[in-house]
């Protein structure tokens, strides 16, 4: 009797015991058991199930594509603006790359994920902007751009500066944080050096010459790249891997690329000698080219503030009122000029000095003095400030 | 009976030393969650750029120059520790990375499981709380900086250029700044790459297994700090020998193990002044039957 107790409660060890291994086995798949794995790289859920697996759609290992899809398929520019925080965002030219990754593994060189047979998923299908860590062993967008940007850009030109591909926001940031897209690169591009200014000799009777000034048009007129240089892609200056080569840009030094902006000049016949001149033109100076002195005032104002949009272009009046529309003896305060009246002056109307409106012509002192012993600029009707 | 001066000491000596042989096989209880926190630093993925330099600083108050100053890699060029400005600090490797890329080691404070500078604090200015992070209670410390010395990584630094109110400076985890908020530590969170990942410890000891596992050419199959020194709660994966990149090989005993044994057991029940006193007491009884 007390034997077979003992031989009882044996036999409910030993299933007790086969209970618990085979419930081990069960719990991973024999595939799994040599594995150290974190299950997060596969499974999404905490537990999965043969019904429910709950794997990643992308797994890392397998599921590769080989490059059947071609550079034009892809988007020309992406921009990457979900992150900008410290710095601006990022314009990725991603047919350049795309362009010289089919010369080393096609598209999954980045994008290596994706399924053969459907679009290619953009990083942040997969990669999240993080906030906090729920799956460690997937990194996040800001982890996987990086990551992917740098090893090449790591290995090839061991450039690591955050300024290769980033400008850091400043607190008074001058450039529009969006990137026009309008603009040649779609981007920020570094300036591109170019001639000052390019002569051309045209076969145009009596005025074979058309000096055409780069810099003018660029910095003091506000022309954009893409205002002359349109339809040209990246590839088109980077071909030659970013050489000292100047752009080959097609059918620029032609009359079109100039009439483009210059309708007036080319519709009319007697408007030719606007470009043609005998001789080269010296860089444009709104003293001489136009008979108006823009003084210390007037140097830095921009073109259209006067003039309109450049492709109306208009010629204001010289009267100052006519632009500034809000001056009147109450509020005007001379001393803007750099002569601050005296007392007995500031009285008088504009007029009486300056006569006709015409404050480009000397002050007309004869009114009330004897030119004989004052008159301008010899005495003058206050002081300079400056 | 007749003892002289000498055969008292040597009776004492034996006596005292055996008490304390006696409790050395007690093991140290640490007060240490499960759940408790971990960074895994993987060096393979670090490009030296220097940015977890900025935003600890910026976070701690710290000196800092502006973001782009420290695309500068020439500051690297000699080798650096953290300092009293500087919670954190990159070293850079040149030609010891993979394709004979330059490997840079981000060092801080490595948050041990059983921090030999908690140990030799004699106020407890220094923690090691059950969440992780070893912390500093600038209130308690009294500035006698033996944490400086017990320290292996050689991480702790003291404000010695300020006379009046110095404190010790070393990496806090963003403990009270940012992690109790559910945040990441300020350098784990600006790191563009994710070379530092944060989580349960746990976890990322599992995951930096994973890493070398799927990836055994990229990787030498040792994770420094999941024994170093009874175990660190930063952790590094790198593809470079861990002694090449200056972080020193250590024994996976923690360094405090033995001293705190001989202290904690000769203390253990007031047994060690007990002892003392008993002897006191029973010499004087000796002494005076002989002298009656």
């Amino acid at each position: 009797m007390k034997d077979n107790r003992h031989f009882q409660t044996l036999c409910i060890f030993m299933v007790m015991f086969l209970f618990i291994l085979s419930g081990q086995n069960l719990q991973l798949p024999k595939s799994h058991l040599e594995m150290n794995t974190y299950c997060m790289s596969c499974h999404t859920c905490d537990n999965p199930t043969d019904d429910n697996p709950c794997l990643e759609i992308c797994p890392r290992h397998g599921g590769k594509f080989k490059g059947t899809h071609t550079v034009d398929e892809g988007p020309k520019i992406v921009i990457m603006d979900q992150l900008s925080d410290i710095y601006s965002s990022v314009v990725f030219q991603h047919e350049l790359h795309a362009g010289m990754s089919e010369m080393s593994g096609g598209c999954d060189l980045c994008h290596h994920f994706s399924n053969p047979d459907e679009l290619v998923p953009p990083c942040r299908e997969c990669h999240k902007i993080k906030d906090n860590y729920t799956n460690i062993a997937m990194p996040s967008l800001k982890a996987a751009y990086h990551r992917q940007c740098l090893n090449c850009h790591r290995e090839w030109s061991h450039e690591t500066e955050c300024s290769t591909c980033h400008l850091v926001k400043r607190e008074q940031e001058t450039i529009s944080i969006v990137p026009d897209p309008t603009d040649i690169m779609g981007a920020y591009h570094p300036r591109i050096e170019a001639e000052e200014r390019y002569v051309y000799s045209t076969n145009y009777p009596n005025f074979p010459i058309v000096t055409f000034h780069h810099t003018d048009h660029v910095d003091l007129f506000g022309e954009k790249c893409v205002d002359c240089h349109s339809g040209n892609s990246c590839l088109r200056c980077h071909e030659n891997g970013g050489s000292d080569e100047p752009p080959h840009i097609e059918n620029l030094h032609s009359k079109q690329t100039c009439c483009n902006c210059h309708t007036q000049a080319c519709r009319e016949p007697d408007q030719c000698i606007f470009c043609h001149k005998d001789h080269e033109m010296p860089k444009f100076n709104h003293t001489t080219s136009v008979g108006w002195d823009l003084g210390d005032r007037h140097e830095d104002v921009a073109c259209q503030s006067c003039h309109g949009p450049l492709k109306t272009f208009i010629i204001p009046s010289k009267v100052c009122t006519n632009c500034h529309i809000h001056w009147d003896l109450d509020i005007f305060d001379h001393g803007t000029t750099g002569l601050i009246l005296t007392d007995d002056h500031v009285e008088f109307e504009c007029t009486e000095c300056h006569l006709n409106e015409d404050f480009s012509a000397p002050p007309d002192c004869e009114n009330c003095h004897d030119p004989e012993e004052i008159n301008y600029p010899d005495s003058l009707p206050g002081y300079k400030n400056k | 009976m007749t003892i002289n001066r000498k055969d008292f000491l040597r009776t004492v000596g034996v006596l005292t030393g055996a008490a304390s042989i006696s409790t050395l096989n007690a093991s140290i209880q640490h007060n240490v969650d499960l759940d408790r926190l971990g960074v895994l630093s993987d060096l393979t993925l670090c490009i030296g750029c220097r940015k977890c330099e900025f935003a600890c600083n910026k976070s701690h108050g710290l000196p800092y120059e502006s973001i782009d100053k420290y695309d500068d890699p020439s500051i690297m060029e000699n080798f650096r520790r953290p300092t009293s400005t500087q919670h954190t600090v990159v070293n850079r490797y040149p030609e010891k990375g993979n394709n004979g890329l330059p490997l840079d080691v981000k060092v801080q404070c490595m948050h041990c499981e059983h921090p030999a500078c908690a140990s030799a604090c004699i106020v407890g200015a220094l923690q090691k709380d059950p969440k992780g992070p070893v912390t500093y209670d600038a209130a308690k410390c009294i500035g006698c900086r033996y944490c400086m010395v017990a320290c292996p990584f050689q991480v702790p630094q003291y404000q010695y250029d300020n006379a009046l109110t110095p404190i010790l400076m070393k990496c806090d985890l963003c403990y009270d700044q940012n992690i109790k908020n559910g945040q990441l530590p300020s350098c784990v969170a600006m790191c563009p790459r994710e070379v530092m990942v944060f989580g349960q410890r746990k976890d990322v000891l599992a995951l930096a297994h994973e890493r070398i596992r799927t990836h055994p050419d990229r990787y030498i199959d040792h994770v420094y700090g999941e024994n170093e020194v009874g175990g660190t709660s930063w952790m590094y994966i790198s593809s470079e020998p861990f002694e090449n990149i200056d972080l020193p090989t250590l024994s996976y005993e923690c360094p405090s193990h033995l001293t705190e044994n001989i202290q904690h057991g000769i203390f253990k029940g007031f047994s060690g002044p007990i002892l003392l006193f008993g002897l006191l007491g029973l010499a004087m009884k000796l002494y005076r039957k002989d002298e009656e």
